[in-house]
């Protein structure tokens, strides 16, 4: 029974379809010959409005005929009826003429019609030809009327009237031949075309029914058994289906409940904010707003639009004068797209002040839309006060900073005047001591030759000479016989060899002491030369000034064994304050020499190097092979004061180093520990552009 | 004539179409507005109180060419006035004054002498309604006109009296600038015994004009009013000549009516004409007529036509020759 049903269906559905093609097939016949009807209804319009202007023009002449005739007789109202006609069959001519050229619908007589536009290049040229000889017409008429010549014989003006009327006659003879010539063949296919369409759209139909039969209802029995087998593979899909919608129905309420928990998180997080947190949609209006910030501002978001926030609550620059302008509110510059940050003073109800520090950023849709703007803003009242107060401390401070700067820079400066004096004395207690090592040289050199000339006995050379002044009387037989005199000569003999080599001694110790007055002599001479260019920058020579530092120390050097060797690997010459390098070389030498006290004679040795590491930059290195110096005084002998000798200040090392910077270079100081000597290296720029300031 | 130039298959066709139309076509018309509907006896017999009211305009305010734009300002009238109105143009002074003594017509825009010529008659049954008040400077915001005497722009004519001997040519023996006003200045210049060598009739300003441009008279005195309206829509014709001598001021062709005329319609024609500038069609129809304004008119406006008239009569110098 169910399947008789869903047959019936399907063929009630098929003949639907098929009624419905034949349909269609029918109104697009009819439209069809209501479309080719519709030409040649313009067609045989056309036809009728260049044949209706023959009548037009001949109604004209008749009329003002009429008219010329009431004149004569004197009958002015047939005149004006005539007249009045004449002109309605002008306007009618002229309406003709515009719609033959236009293609708008016109009169004949009682009917409107519609007319094909004339397009033909001739016949165009016949209607201007047309409305032209119309005008004549006219004129000719409007001169018979205005004549005072009514007879209808042998009147010039009806002559002219009349013939300006057979030429445009003609012309609309003509030009209605045109359009017959030019419609007759469009009229003739359109006759066929009316009579095949009925017969095509009846063989359409029979040829549809066939197709339709053969391509349609064969196979929509088909389908519908395949239907009938999918029907089941459906249900199965539904249920799937359904299934499915089931399981994303749990994911959404699941995902809703996930969101509902964020938003509840987010909104407890908003009001446990420290700061105020603001939402603006993009009217311009307060949609969110949490607890802090209602505390900030005491005023409701609901009343509040950010164009009256300016009225709600009087903002103003950092500078507490300068009043916010509406476009600078950061949460305006936020809605116009732009990251905003700004301070405000803000005068909240009850005239109370407070300074809110606002960030704004725009809000945008995922596509990039702006939503409107969030801002967050904090109460940093508090914090401008303690600013304030902090600032106030920190100038103070500052001042205070300043004057013992001041205090500081003095005493350094004193300090320095106090290491620059203790550096020269130590240079001049150096020299000193060198002069001293000398004058004991010279002392011992005195001391031997008062020896020498105190033990020399001048009693023997006294007793010969009185011995032979008491021979005087006698003294051929003094000298033969006396065994006294005979000895004599051989006596003067040994006395004159002793004395020669008691000459000899003193003379060499007499050329040595004369040598170390000639090393006072030269220490004194460096000391004043050093003590003369003190302040001025010179030429020099750095390995003469190496020479003379040697040359300060040499009597302790000798005296001590140390051997000196030499290794200048460079010899370079520099425009320097030669009496700084020399201070320097001469503290540095005579310390390598304190450092050598009690290393074994035959191990103490003293390097002197020079080189230059680079193009700017000269080395000097003492080295020395002495006592060395522990890892924890490396960075204390340089100290002010410190020293390891019981006879020292603690000044030279100090003064070295204040000396090393005013030449634009450095020194510093190297050891491997105790016993393993040490090194002291001066490094100075060989460009000396700045001037010592100390 | 129609039978015997045509040829039979296509006068078939033509009548076969006609009929189809005539059967098919709906009548989507309104015959009164697009058609001409002749007038019958029964229509012509009609009370002058229940018929359109009718008008004529005559060729002294403006040129064939201009009719259109008065057929506007007549189908304005109409919806003021909430009457049919009818307007004859192209008909000689003396046909529209026939019509006007007749009551065939019920008012016309005509020239001053016709109005001086009707309203001075014994029984006089015209009345003044209105005269325009042209836009130009000339015109002083005065109801006045000039006649222009006009030769052809080539020619060596430099004042009247240059023109003994030669062809004149007038519109109309009732025009003021046309042939009262010349015959007057004749007079005045005592040029009465055959100053011309010959003198024509045109029947209008118009073709006045026309006959000077193409050489077919030597001069015309013209009103002023048709020879710078033609000027103003860029005649060729009119660019062909120029004005030698300007008479006037004279009085200007007024709008009169008959003085049977219904009240209402009277007064109606009158305020609707008068108040016309202020009104934004109106105005747009008067700019086109290069018209300021209607005023109200007083007869003695056209005295100076009367006393031309009346001189030249006295002269017996009647004809212009």
């Amino acid at each position: 029974m169910v399947d008789s049903t869903r047959s019936t269906r399907q063929w009630t559905w098929i003949f639907a379809g098929i009624f419905a093609l034949v349909m269609c097939l029918q109104v697009a016949t009819l439209g069809l010959v209501q479309y080719f009807g519709a030409m040649q209804r313009r067609h045989f319009g056309t036809l009728s409005v260049a044949s209706n202007q023959i009548f037009l023009i001949e109604q004209f002449e008749r009329a003002s005929y009429l008219a010329l005739i009431g004149l004569a007789n004197s009958d002015l109202e047939l005149v004006f009826q005539e007249k009045l006609m004449a002109q309605d069959v002008a306007r009618q001519f002229q309406a003709a003429i515009e719609a033959l050229r236009d293609g708008t619908p016109t009169a004949v007589g009682q009917n409107r019609v519609s007319v094909e536009t004339v397009a033909e290049p001739e016949t165009l040229a016949i209607l201007t030809r047309l409305e032209a000889r119309w005008r004549e017409v006219q004129a000719a008429q409007v001169r018979v009327l205005r004549s005072k010549n009514y007879a209808i014989a042998g009147n010039s003006g009806l002559t002219e009237l009349r013939v300006a009327a057979d030429v445009i006659r003609a012309d609309a003879t003509h030009l209605m031949h045109e359009l017959g010539r030019e419609y007759a063949t469009d009229l003739r296919v359109l006759g066929w075309v009316q009579a095949i369409v009925p017969l095509l759209a009846l063989g359409g139909t029979l040829l549809l029914a066939g197709l339709v039969l053969r391509k349609l209802v064969v196979p929509f029995g088909r389908t519908m058994e395949e239907l009938r087998a999918s029907r089941s593979d459906l249900q199965r899909a539904h249920d799937q289906l359904e299934q499915r919608v089931d399981e994303r129905t749990r994911e959404l309420a699941e995902t809703n409940q996930v969101l509902r928990d964020q938003s509840e998180v987010l909104e407890s997080v908003l009001e446990s904010m420290a700061e105020g947190v603001a939402v603006v949609a993009s009217d311009g209006t307060f949609r969110v707003w949490n607890a802090e910030a209602a505390r900030i501002v005491a005023v409701s978001p609901r009343e509040l639009e950010h164009s009256r926030w300016l009225e709600a609550c009087p903002s103003f620059h950092a500078d507490g004068v300068t009043a916010f302008e509406r476009h600078e509110l950061p949460i305006e510059r936020a809605l116009a797209g732009e990251a905003a940050m700004a301070e405000m003073l803000v005068r909240c109800a009850g005239d109370e002040d407070r300074w809110l520090s606002w960030a704004a950023r725009p809000l945008t849709t995922p596509r990039g839309e702006g939503r409107g703007a969030v801002a967050v803003f904090r109460d940093d009242t508090l914090r401008k006060q303690a600013e304030a107060r902090l600032r106030q401390s920190h100038d103070e401070l500052e001042q205070r900073v300043a004057e013992r700067t001041r205090a500081l820079r003095e005493a350094q400066r004193q300090l320095v005047d106090t290491a620059l004096a203790a550096g020269k004395a130590e240079v001049a207690t150096n020299i000193l001591h060198n002069v001293g090592n000398v004058l004991n040289g010279v002392n011992v050199l005195a001391q031997l030759i008062q020896e020498r000339l105190q033990a020399r006995s001048w009693d023997g050379l006294s007793k010969t000479a009185a011995l032979v002044a008491g021979q005087r009387a006698d003294l051929g037989r003094f000298f033969t016989e006396d065994e006294r005199g005979r000895r004599l000569p051989e006596y003067l003999e040994q006395l004159a060899a002793r004395q020669s080599a008691d000459r000899a001694g003193l003379l060499e110790n007499v050329d040595r002491l004369l040598e170390h007055i000639e090393h006072i002599k030269r220490i004194v001479a460096l000391q004043q030369e050093h003590a003369r260019s003190v302040s001025l920058r010179e030429d020099t020579a750095l390995p003469d000034v190496l020479e003379d530092a040697l040359s300060i120390n040499m009597a302790g050097l000798e005296r001590h064994d140390v051997t000196v060797v030499r290794d200048y690997q460079v010899r370079p010459r520099l425009h320097l304050h030669k009496h700084k390098l020399l201070q320097i070389l001469i503290n540095l030498i005579s310390n390598a020499k304190y450092a050598l006290a009690d290393t074994p004679r035959e191990e103490r040795r003293i390097t002197l190097r020079m080189t230059q590491p680079a193009e700017e930059l000269v080395r000097i290195e003492v080295i020395d092979s002495g006592c060395g110096i522990p890892a924890e005084l490396l960075t204390q002998i340089f100290q002010h004061g410190f020293t390891t000798r019981a006879e020292g200040h603690g000044f030279g090392l100090h003064a070295s180093v204040l000396a090393a910077r005013d030449l634009g270079g450095s020194l510093h100081a190297h050891s491997d520990g105790p016993g393993k000597g040490a090194c002291f290296t001066l490094e100075i720029p060989t460009a000396q552009e700045r001037e010592a300031t100390h | 004539m129609f039978a015997a130039t045509v040829s039979r298959p296509l006068a078939r066709a033509a009548a076969l179409a006609t009929a189809m139309i005539a059967a098919c076509t709906p009548d989507h018309s309104n015959p009164a507005e697009h058609l001409p509907v002749p007038r019958t006896a029964s229509q012509t017999a009609a009370p002058a109180d229940q018929r359109p009211v009718r008008i004529a305009l005559s060729a002294a305010l403006v040129s064939e060419e201009g009719v259109p734009l008065y057929l506007r300002m007549i189908r304005y009238l109409s919806n003021k006035l909430g009457r049919q109105i009818e307007l004859v143009n192209g008909l000689g002074y003396e046909t529209i004054s026939g019509m006007l003594n007749d009551g065939v017509l019920d008012a016309a825009f005509i020239g001053g002498l016709p109005y001086v010529l009707l309203h001075d008659q014994p029984g006089a049954d015209v009345e003044l309604l209105a005269a325009p008040v042209m836009k130009a400077a000339r015109y002083q915001d005065r109801p006045i006109c000039y006649a222009d005497l006009i030769v052809h722009k080539d020619s060596g004519i430099r004042s009247i009296h240059d023109l003994r001997g030669l062809t004149f040519v007038y519109n109309e023996e009732t025009s003021n600038p046309g042939y009262n006003i010349p015959r007057a200045r004749l007079l005045e210049l005592g040029l009465t015994d055959g100053f011309f060598g010959m003198v024509m009739r045109s029947g209008s300003h118009e073709e006045s004009i026309r006959m000077v441009a193409e050489g077919r008279a030597d001069a015309s005195f013209v009103d002023s009013l048709v020879l710078e309206y033609e000027l103003a829509q860029g005649s060729s014709v009119a660019d062909r000549v120029r004005v030698v001598e300007s008479l006037g001021p004279t009085g200007i062709p007024p709008v009169i009516v008959r003085s049977d005329l219904p009240e209402g319609v009277r007064q109606g024609l009158q305020r609707h004409l008068l108040a016309m500038h202020e009104d934004p069609e109106g105005r747009r129809i008067l700019d086109q007529v290069l018209i300021q304004k209607f005023v109200r008119v007083d007869d003695t406006n056209y005295d100076d036509i009367r006393e031309r008239k009346s001189r030249a009569d006295a002269a017996g110098f009647q004809h212009l020759k």
